[in-house]
């Protein structure tokens, strides 16, 4: 049997890569008994931000004012590039 | 939209530079202030982009579109910027955040069964539209606290989204070590927002 420890650490885990069969019945069995331990990995998914269903991060980087390049940034960058041109 | 095309019609083609700065400027720089949240690195990044691009223009075959090569180039720098940022940080007196999840302390947070000791709470829906920003802010907050090596960790995976198997090439460390680095830093910033996040106390929330 997995202990809350243990499942913790293989959520963290299958975040970012996939885990055994094995592990995932282990997690799964788990989880169905252990309500703390499915809070803890809702709250796991909140903060994979690159997560495919992990709209809000993404929105939120896409609600940033659309920026462009300042100016003078643009020209001093353009100075430096040139300096190393000729 | 304003495009930018280089004068190839009256036979002077812009400079390299000069033709990247005005097609791919702004996207890079949107690309990088995504990530950085910063309009002054995002700039520098930038910067550093073209020069490395400029050095190694000889280098490029034409493989990848420019735009692609590019971005890839401008990727690193991030990357590298992130480093150095967080190594930096460590001179700083930054206190991290909760004692509970140092470098050996995770076995503080569950009994000597394995289990939590203060179990999770639940944090209702953050996704709702009024909670969104408020659990942005204290995210923002809670990663500002994170210990240097929690944040590298957790901003190399999770904000520039690239694979395992990339950032421990990048940082020479194996994927266990890596592995263990991110659950660590998952731990704390999930104390810290439990902490933090004002809608913990709402009146959902048990």
């Amino acid at each position: 049997m997995l202990t809350c420890k243990d499942v913790s650490f293989k959520i963290s885990k299958s975040l970012d890569i996939k885990l055994s069969l094995s592990e995932r019945i282990m997690v799964k069995t788990h989880l169905l008994m252990c309500k703390s331990c499915r809070r803890f990995s809702s709250q796991m998914q909140l903060l994979h931000i690159h997560s495919k269903d992990n709209k809000m991060f993404l929105d939120n980087l896409e609600e940033q004012p659309k920026e462009n390049l300042p100016e003078d940034a643009r020209q001093r960058i353009m100075r430096r590039l040139d300096k190393l041109l000729y | 939209m304003i495009s930018y095309k280089h004068n190839q019609d009256d036979g002077v083609p812009l400079p390299d530079p000069e033709r990247w700065l005005q097609d791919y400027g702004d996207y890079l720089f949107k690309y990088a202030k995504q990530r950085l949240r910063d309009a002054a690195h995002s700039e520098d990044v930038v910067q550093e982009t073209f020069v490395s691009a400029l050095k190694a223009r000889e280098r490029y075959a034409g493989l990848a579109s420019e735009k692609t090569w590019l971005t890839s180039i401008l990727k690193r720098k991030i990357i590298d910027f992130i480093r150095t940022q967080v190594r930096e940080s460590t001179t700083d007196d930054i206190i991290a955040l909760s004692d509970a999840v140092t470098e050996s302390g995770i076995d503080d947070l569950f009994d000597h069964r394995g289990s939590w000791i203060r179990p999770p709470q639940d944090w209702g829906n953050p996704y709702k539209s009024l909670n969104t920003s408020q659990f942005f802010k204290a995210f923002e907050y809670c990663f500002g606290r994170l210990k240097p090596s929690f944040a590298r960790a957790f901003s190399l995976k999770e904000v520039t989204g690239n694979s395992n198997e990339e950032i421990c090439n990048e940082l020479g460390i194996t994927t266990t070590n890596f592995s263990v680095q991110l659950y660590r830093a998952r731990m704390s910033l999930r104390l810290c927002l439990e902490h933090y996040w004002p809608s913990v106390n709402n009146k959902d929330a048990k």
